[in-house]
């Protein structure tokens, strides 16, 4: 079994609040800080970044080093630079954001004051899901003790850099977790979408350069400057860097947040870390990334759980939420839970998720409550691949991923819903809130 | 806005793009779908629109784009979001696209309630023609459809919810568009909805746009629906719009005698495809029941009058007053320039009075004066959408040229207008406004003058000015003197609903100003907001020459006119002494009046004559932009009505007038634009604005019916089925009252609707356009009869005119305020608040204070008072709405203009005010909401 000191988690305990200031530096913390900005030109801070390999934790893995190196800088350039930390996380099955915001606030505070000084950005966002509310207190704490130390405000430890961090309490909805649409809510807007180009890095929030960044990729950062970019890198078993929480969910024995090298197999996670599954139970599945990635199968389990190995598989690691389904769940009703959660979350602006993923849920729900009829099988691939690829954006493509590797590794479940009249499991899950308060 | 015909050196740099393996040429900077729709293919879309851009939020016009020829694959692209750069290489053809494109019809499908045949859109519906455009035929969706509640939005639009596929572009054209507030998108999924935080009436005065915005029918006419017919059973002709001076183009549309309903005509350079709600809702005077029917006579014993005996009568008396030399006329900016003329020659030009108030004549006149020898040039709305900086003295543009607003709006949002705003209270457009100042109109004109002067050279207006300014203006003179003379498209805006002489002559000497700059700007831009669709035209047939409406007052009173022929005009909306005009026209012989409704001038009259509405006879207004346009005859006129112009032509004819001779070959409409063209040179190009009446195309005439109407038989079906029903005879105009005809497409002013094979809705002028959303196959119909000048003009000095008829009463114990006039979209123009819709909308007649005055004259909001104005040395009672609007200067009160109750009130006064007595019962029926 892989071991590893943890890193990001190294602070938190569960049962215990917080590090404040005093023992949050204790630990070390700050001294990222005072070294970037006492040495580090931030151009030299974005250098260290992309040698450390760094890839968004988001559910992208886009090279955080190359987004920053695409902020237009020089005296010409558009100013103010906005970072923004992205604590969105509504993504199934994911509350590792959760567990960093709740567990070590400072450390994102930390991670944001590195960040914006390698963009220039003198204001940050911290924009968060309304359960995290008091998350935010925690943060808006921190902010308070890091700006009374002259790690945050006017000319930072002496090197001229300036930089206020405002936490946002988002109204809620999973689409916010879309970087533009965050900005639009963050603006005050409908949280829909914008389109691309411009990219935010160029045209962002209030039209200025703006950085989203996911909660644990700003964690990373304090750790790659004290650490070195090679340190880093090996952290990793596989060709990405780093450590990564993994968020586990299903019936595991122990089910939770595990931080681990990034990298290490599903099997390993599965049946070594979280100690195989429940009795009596046998492992039928699991979706890697929260809700809008690929089912595995048992035949997969040896695939390691990081970017790169997931991207060749033609699946992808996402937020690295686990769901592990077990051989007593029906495949289509998690396709229906899935799927009700993705026409849930559908903004409204385009036409093939608004309409077109509320018609697979339609269908799902005739087949687990016995109208399904030959065919819907083909309907549902058809429809779930028109969908998917010609959404506005990405959350069709997400809700595309489940669909179709359910559809395509477990045909037999779908065909005997259609055979045999409706569901033949005893527990089917139980679906997401309607969303349609008014209706219900 | 629309973009320009690409200009010949452009031509040859155009990309090539390649469609389904044939190569196209494209204008620059156009995207994918406006490249193929630009060279008439067909692609289906909902979210896109000219005016409104590309979103990409239906996605049903995405196409096949491949990235070389090597490339076989391709990618499905949305077409409106992806720039058609040379070489790109499309195929819309491709089956994958071509299913994509049918499922997204097949989602859209899912929950629209399918009822075409109970729907107001069924038959010009964009979803219909797209529908059938994807070829989606088949549902497969076998579940239960959502439903929404619709809300009551007021008198001008219904609302269906459940019919909506969600193309945004209400909200679009609402919001981001026009900057309206109270239309909005609400929930998320497949719930979203949009409509009202809560139930009432749409705020923005363009909201009837979105019956043509909207692709289906979620958004439709609520004036139509109470009369409905289908598209194809409308009988329509072009029109111009009749309830302001912008011209808007316009499509009336006629059924079994009743006019149902206006569209908007598109014309790049006018209107776009806009209409505001009064020219789009206020059409239903002509069906009111205040219409006169028959010719009647009220003194004379020829009983029962008819055309024939009453011609001859009046014939006779107009010959015996000529020959005393006590005849005379008033003409109308509300009449085709070739009524006004026929009257002009019946009475002789020294007898001729155009029909406007005096000092709107005296601004209007002074107006042309100034255009004639100035290079400033009279703007187009199409000009004001990207003007760089405004300023406007004196009007409120929202309700005097509405459309004058919608095209600021676009300046501000997209050409980044410095706005300068001088009106008497916070307006609709005061949120886009970089300066807006409440001032009364002699301020206005003062704040006019501080500019001059400051353009001029001087650091500080001179103390006089600043003195009489409030002292947040100062810094504002600056600016907008700054802005001004920065801009490259500076554009002065003067009103006439102030009736203000000195607003108007403030805006000539800022154009003077900076025309006359070093290195200033070559062709500063005016525009004058017009009342009515003729003030333009008749004004520059009077030339300023004719009698004024004092004049002639004084004339009847003194016995030195007996006679007086009265065109389409009541006098009562011109005249300050409403009791001095009706004891006058009591003095009268012989008063005759033609006119369209019942009007206090209409009672008065001796010969009351019944005339032809505008969309029931043919002619030509002029615009306020100084453009000739031709409206043509849509329908028969009610009862026994004829176009005045045929009216006083029979009496022309039949008094053997001087010169008359030639009046007898006045058969069309078009023989009397001919004389005029000939008579005045300045209207010399009417002529060539749109074809003669005896125009054919292939030896037919162009039906004003649809192919597809229900049958020639049908039309007159009401009263009558028999077989060989004959339409009505037409001699002044190419069009038939008829389904047969010439089936092709005629020349641009001759357009009575837009269609085209697989396009039976309003998106249909796609078809008609060079590029969507550019000017129109042909020309855009119209001419402008004054083109800026070449030289500069004259004028260093720094004038001012305020008000000076009347002066501050002094030595009052009443408070004394400035009387303004405030124009009111709903309710200042005389026919369109005869529509019940419009009626509806209208304000009731009120006096608008300041709280503070309210405080001090004791009177409270919403109630209603018995006021006694004393001015000079008369005395007005009034019995008015007080309403209350903190941003009204403190010594300003506003009536509305062009109210019955308020017409007297024609220039703005000082006055003592005294609260005699308070009308308890309708303050509680008004309170009602």
């Amino acid at each position: 079994m892989t071991d590893i000191t943890p890193v990001l988690t190294a602070n938190i305990e569960p049962g215990r609040a917080p590090l404040d200031r005093a023992g949050y530096e204790q630990a070390g913390g700050y001294a990222a800080v005072r070294k970037a900005l006492d040495e580090m030109s931030p151009d030299q801070l974005l250098e260290l970044v992309k040698e450390s390999n760094l890839r968004g934790r988001g559910g992208a893995g886009f090279p955080t080093g190359m987004k920053w190196g695409f902020v237009p800088q020089g005296p010409d350039s558009p100013t103010p630079k906005y970072l923004i930390a992205n604590g969105d996380e509504m993504e199934p099955g994911t509350f590792k954001d959760r567990l960093l915001i709740h567990g070590d606030p400072h450390q994102i505070v930390e991670g944001m004051i590195l960040s914006a000084y390698a963009v220039r950005a003198p204001v940050g966002y911290i924009f968060l899901r309304p359960e995290y509310q008091r998350g935010a207190d925690l943060l808006r704490h921190a902010i308070a003790e890091a700006e009374a130390a002259g790690y945050l405000g006017k000319n930072i430890l002496g090197s001229g850099f300036d930089l206020e961090l405002h936490p946002h309490v988002s109204a809620g909805r999973y689409i916010c977790g879309e970087e533009t649409a965050l900005m639009n809510a963050l603006e005050g807007r409908r949280p829909n979408p914008r389109s691309r180009p411009p990219y935010p890095a160029i045209s962002g929030l209030f039209g200025k350069p703006t950085i989203v960044q996911n909660i644990e990729t700003l964690s990373c950062v304090p750790h790659i400057v004290n650490h070195g970019a090679r340190w880093f890198r090996r952290l990793g078993l596989g060709e990405d860097a780093g450590t990564k929480l993994y968020c586990v969910s299903g019936k595991v024995k122990r089910p939770g947040i595990y931080e681990l090298p990034i990298g290490v197999t599903l099997r390993e996670l599965v049946f070594e870390h979280c100690g195989g599954m429940q009795d009596d139970l046998e492992f039928k599945a699991a979706i890697p990334g929260g809700a809008a990635t690929m089912l595995m199968t048992p035949e997969e389990l040896d695939t390691r759980l990081d970017f790169t190995s997931l991207d060749k598989a033609g699946n992808r690691l996402g937020t690295a939420g686990v769901i592990v389904i077990d051989d007593r769940t029906c495949i289509v009703g998690i396709s229906l839970n899935l799927q009700s959660f993705f026409a849930r979350e559908s903004c409204g602006w385009c036409t093939p998720c608004r309409e077109g993923i509320s018609w697979i849920v339609d269908v799902l729900r005739d087949l687990e409550e016995g109208r399904g009829e030959p065919g819907d099988t083909e309907l549902l691939m058809r429809e779930m691949k028109m969908i998917g690829p010609n959404a506005f954006c990405a959350l069709a493509m997400g809700a595309e991923g489940p669909m179709v590797s359910a559809l395509e590794k477990f045909p037999e479940e779908f065909e005997t819903h259609i055979s045999s009249g409706g569901c033949p499991y005893e527990n089917p899950p139980a679906l997401p809130l309607n969303g349609n308060r008014d209706q219900e | 806005m629309a973009p320009r015909a690409p200009g010949p050196g452009e031509m040859l740099t155009m990309p090539k793009v390649t469609i389904d393996n044939k190569t196209y040429e494209v204008a620059k900077g156009r995207n994918l779908l406006e490249a193929i729709l630009d060279n008439k293919l067909e692609l289906p879309y909902f979210c896109w629109h000219p005016e409104l851009g590309s979103v990409g939020s239906c996605r049903l016009c995405a196409v096949k784009q491949y990235r070389d020829e090597d490339d076989q694959q391709g990618r499905l692209v949305t077409s409106c979001m992806t720039p058609a750069t040379d070489g790109a290489r499309i195929s819309i053809a491709d089956p994958e696209a071509a299913e994509f494109r049918r499922s997204v019809i097949e989602w859209l499908m899912i929950n629209h309630p399918h009822d075409c045949p109970v729907c107001d859109e069924g038959g010009e519906c964009h979803l219909q023609d797209m529908t059938v455009m994807t070829g989606h035929a088949h549902r497969r969706y076998r579940g239960r459809k959502r439903t929404f509640r619709n809300q009551n939005l007021g008198p001008l639009i219904h609302h269906e919810m459940n019919r909506c596929i969600q193309c945004y572009r209400c909200v679009r054209f609402y919001r981001e568009y026009s900057g309206g507030e109270d239309l909005g998108v609400f929930a998320s999924k497949n719930h979203v909805y949009f409509g009202r935080f809560e139930e009432g009436r749409l705020e923005l005065p363009f909201a009837g746009n979105l019956v043509e915005v909207c692709p289906t029918g979620v958004f439709t006419d609520k004036t139509f629906h109470r009369h409905f017919t289908r598209k194809w059973d409308l009988q329509s002709a072009p029109s111009i719009c009749t309830h302001c001076g912008l011209g808007c183009n316009t499509l009336p549309a006629s059924r079994y005698g009743t006019l149902r309903r206006i569209s908007s005509r598109y014309n790049s350079e006018v209107n776009g495809y806009w209409l505001c709600d009064r020219g789009r809702f206020g059409y239903e005077y002509v069906n009111s029941d205040d219409r006169l029917l028959a010719p009647a006579s009220g003194t004379d014993v020829v009983a029962p009058a008819d055309w024939e005996a009453g011609t001859e009568v009046i014939a006779g008396r107009v010959r015996e007053a000529r020959e005393r030399g006590t005849l005379a006329a008033v003409g109308s900016p509300r009449a085709s320039l070739e009524a006004n003329f026929v009257l002009r020659e019946l009475v002789g030009a020294e007898h001729f009075n155009p029909g406007l108030a005096d000092e709107e004549r005296r601004i209007v006149t002074r107006f042309l004066e100034f255009l004639e020898d100035s290079s400033a040039r009279c703007a187009s709305l199409r000009d004001a959408n990207s003007v760089d900086a405004a300023l406007v003295l004196g009007a409120d543009v929202t309700s005097e040229a509405p459309l004058l607003d919608l095209a600021l709006t676009q300046a501000c949002r997209n050409a980044g207008c410095h706005l300068t705003l001088t009106g008497l209270r916070r307006g609709r457009l005061s949120k886009f406004a970089s300066e807006d100042l409440y001032l009364d109109p002699d301020q206005a004109a003062r704040f006019g003058a501080a500019i001059v002067a400051t353009l001029r050279g001087s650091p500080e207006p001179p103390e006089a000015l600043r003195d009489s300014l409030p002292p947040s203006a100062h810094d504002r003179v600056r600016h907008t003197a700054a802005a001004l003379s920065n801009a490259q498209r500076p554009l002065l805006i003067a009103g006439t609903s102030a009736r203000h002489r000195g607003v108007l002559e403030a805006a000539i000497q800022v154009a003077q100003a900076l025309e006359s700059a070093p290195g200033g700007t070559k062709e500063p831009l005016v525009s004058i907001a017009l009342a009515e669709p003729n003030t333009a035209g008749v004004a520059m047939l009077d030339g300023g020459e004719g009698p004024g409406l004092e004049n002639l007052l004084s004339a009847i009173e003194s016995g030195k006119v007996s006679t007086l022929i009265v065109c389409e005009n009541d006098l009562f909306q011109r005249s300050d002494n409403p009791e001095r005009l009706a004891l006058a026209l009591a003095k009268l012989e012989t008063l005759v009046v033609l006119d369209q409704m019942q009007t206090p001038t209409v009672e008065r009259a001796d010969w009351v004559l019944p005339v032809a509405a505008a969309a029931e006879s043919s002619g030509t207004f002029v615009s306020s932009e100084g453009r000739a346009q031709r409206f043509f005859q849509v329908k028969a006129p009610v009862g026994e009505a004829r176009a005045s112009w045929r009216v006083l032509r029979d009496l022309l004819v039949e008094s053997k007038s001087a010169g008359s001779e030639g009046a007898l070959e006045w058969i069309s409409t078009h023989h009397v634009s001919s004389a005029l063209a000939a008579a005045h040179a300045s209207f010399a190009q009417i002529v060539d604005i749109a074809p003669p009446g005896d125009f054919r195309l292939r030896q037919q005439r162009i039906p004003r019916l649809s192919v597809r109407s229900s049958g020639r038989n049908a039309m007159p079906g009401m009263t009558s089925v028999r077989q060989h029903v004959r339409p009505p005879e037409d001699t002044d105009t190419p069009f038939a009252f008829s389904m047969e005809g010439f089936q092709g497409r005629g020349p641009t002013s001759l357009l009575p609707r837009y269609w085209s094979p697989g396009w039976n809705s309003s998106e249909a002028i796609n078809q008609f356009q060079i590029e969507v959303g550019g000017p129109l196959h042909g020309g855009d119909p119209g001419r402008r009869l004054i083109e800026p000048g070449n030289r500069r003009s004259g004028s260093d000095g720094v004038g001012l005119h305020t008000v000076s008829a009347s002066t501050v009463p002094t030595g009052k114990a009443e408070p004394v305020l400035m009387f303004c006039g405030l124009s009111e979209i709903f309710g200042s123009e005389e026919t369109s608040r005869r529509a019940p819709a419009v009626a509806q909308s209208m304000p009731p007649a009120y006096v608008l204070l300041n709280p503070d005055t309210a405080v001090s004259l004791g009177v409270m909001e919403n109630g209603r008072y018995e006021l006694l104005l004393g001015i000079e040395k008369e005395f007005r009672q009034l019995s008015l709405t007080v309403r209350i609007d903190p941003t009204l200067p403190i010594h300003v009160a506003a009536l509305p203009a062009g109210y019955p109750e308020t017409s007297w009130w024609q220039a703005p006064c000082w006055a003592t005010v005294e609260v005699t007595g308070r009308r308890e019962q309708a303050e509680q029926e008004e309170a009602k909401p």
